[in-house]
């Protein structure tokens, strides 16, 4: 399970499962407190894992006792962490939660690999039935791309320029859904589809909103580089439907 | 703060700028060189600031692509610190003159003056780009902006402009027009970096917006000095002086260090 943090440790993003076993009924109610608040960890224990993430790029797996906030019931994990960066400098950690039986590898402690538990996220919560009527796999893995991407710039957006800069550029994926009588909503990163079916110049519009407004806060490198590293995630063929349907706007 | 502790680049630069600085302004204190020693060394620590400034600011500007807001941004912030890096090489010019007096209005009045429109632009620029609405820090700010803003009218523009002893209008329209360009940069800096308040960008520009800060209140001591012909020129510098000319030093060097760090995270620099 996986939670990702902006440069001071409070959560960007955290895993709609870890987040209800955590005694949150909405994972967004997560969104923006400290790490320690929200996993239920001592202060000085999350302190530590984010300094280790920050100074050295990735932490070793270490037992973590994690606490719901409602019932107070803990439970054991291994937490490891690998540092999201940006032109090399640090902008957030991407935490994973395991069992402590689990089997690690050692693709834990890469950013690239949070990414591709980031698409996966994405794809279980469309499989999830979260509304999106689209009936053959290929759509829905091109869903998932859509999802994965704007989810993506949002935490790069939040982890770059501040909540409150991700909030506006939900406003503004918000704004242009309702002028154009589109159904698609978009909270904390998490994009959800409508009974509606999308037309295909509303993807593409939509992504092209998201990406613009992530460059002009940040700068096209910036961006171009976390979309890359996205982009691995997914088949050829998935990417390669995506730049016809113009969702990759940066190439 | 935490980028200083992990990137090793800016932190030297940030430890080099402020050693420079503070070498810079106990020099002109001290005056070690002797009678015209501290003139010398104020003009040049503010010459060595205002240029490092402006290279930075090209070079911000050069790393974006071409159609990139931050390209339009940093293109109008260089412009406006090369005009004003002129104006302190203008300035130094006469005043390192032996016995000199810089006139006023002077050359470098109008570089400096040449410099603001470009400078309000890329701050509006900057802001606009985000589009940031108008939330709790936004207010926060604006209710630290407008007490300044009162103080700035009520001390400083108000006495200018009721003075009936001026004998040409450009003076005047001069010494009014400082202070509020000083104030409408203020604003922008400090609107830009509450908008990126939480992101790892609000650093950087926290330190541009604290150098501009900073250049502001040296400008209102100066004018203030001046007004009352408090300010020393030549020789050993008073209190007052020390006030207006070493934070003038410091707000560039602040100024070089947040485009710095902004260059290091942009992967400019």
């Amino acid at each position: 399970m996986l939670v990702f943090t902006d440069e001071r440790g409070a959560v960007v993003l955290i895993e709609d499962e870890l987040a209800r076993a955590l005694g949150f009924d909405d994972p967004d109610d997560a969104v923006g407190d400290p790490l320690a608040a929200t996993l239920g960890l001592a202060a000085a224990e999350a302190e530590a894992l984010l300094n280790e993430i920050s100074a050295s790029g990735g932490s070793r797996y270490r037992l973590a006792q994690l606490r719901n906030q409602r019932t107070g019931r803990s439970w054991w994990v291994m937490a490891s962490g690998s540092a999201a960066v940006a032109e090399g400098r640090f902008i957030g950690a991407d935490i994973t939660l395991t069992p402590p039986a689990y089997t690690l590898s050692a693709d834990y402690l890469s950013h690239r690999y949070n990414l591709r538990q980031l698409a996966e996220l994405v794809r279980s919560r469309l499989r999830d039935g979260s509304g999106l009527v689209i009936s053959e796999e290929k759509e829905k893995e091109l869903g998932s791309y859509f999802a994965a991407r704007m989810l993506a710039l949002y935490v790069l957006v939040v982890r770059m320029a501040g909540r409150d800069l991700g909030a506006t550029l939900e406003e503004k994926v918000r704004r242009l859904n309702r002028e154009r009588g589109w159904s698609m909503e978009m909270r904390r990163g998490r994009v959800t589809f409508g009974e509606a079916d999308l037309p295909p110049e509303a993807w593409r519009e939509i992504a092209q909103v998201a990406h613009a407004y992530a460059i002009s806060v940040t700068s096209k490198r910036i961006v171009a580089r976390e979309l890359a590293e996205l982009d691995v995630n997914f088949s050829r063929t998935t990417v390669q439907r995506a730049t016809l349907y113009g969702l990759r706007t940066d190439v | 703060m935490v980028i200083l502790r992990q990137d090793r680049r800016s932190f030297r630069f940030a430890v080099g700028a402020v050693a420079v600085w503070a070498a810079f302004s106990l020099a002109y204190i001290l005056g070690p060189f002797g009678g015209d020693s501290p003139t010398w060394i104020a003009n040049i620590g503010t010459l060595l600031g205002a240029w490092s400034v402006a290279v930075l600011a090209m070079l911000l500007w050069r790393a974006y692509a071409p159609d990139e807001v931050g390209r339009r941004v940093w293109l109008a912030l260089f412009l406006g610190f090369l005009l004003w890096a002129i104006g302190d090489t203008v300035w130094a010019f006469y005043d390192l003159q032996p016995g000199g007096e810089v006139p006023y209005p002077s050359p470098a009045d109008v570089a400096w003056v040449a410099g603001y429109p470009f400078l309000w632009a890329a701050l509006w620029m900057r802001y606009r780009s985000m589009e940031a609405r108008p939330g709790r820090r936004q207010w926060l700010a604006l209710a630290l902006i407008v007490p300044a803003g009162v103080v700035v009218f009520g001390y400083v523009l108000w006495p200018i402009l009721t003075y009936s002893g001026y004998d040409r209008l450009i003076e005047q329209a001069l010494d009014a027009l400082y202070p509020v360009g000083e104030f409408i940069l203020f604003t922008g800096a400090v609107l830009v970096a509450v908008a990126m308040h939480g992101g790892r960008l609000s650093f950087p520009w926290r330190i541009i917006a604290l150098g501009i800060i900073v250049l502001s209140l040296a400008d209102l001591v100066f004018a203030y000095a001046t007004w009352n012909d408090l300010y020393v020129i030549e020789g050993t510098p008073n209190a007052i002086t020390i006030l207006a000319d070493a934070p003038y030093m410091g707000a560039y060097a602040a100024i070089a260090v947040g485009e710095y760090v902004l260059g290091r995270l942009e992967g400019a620099f």
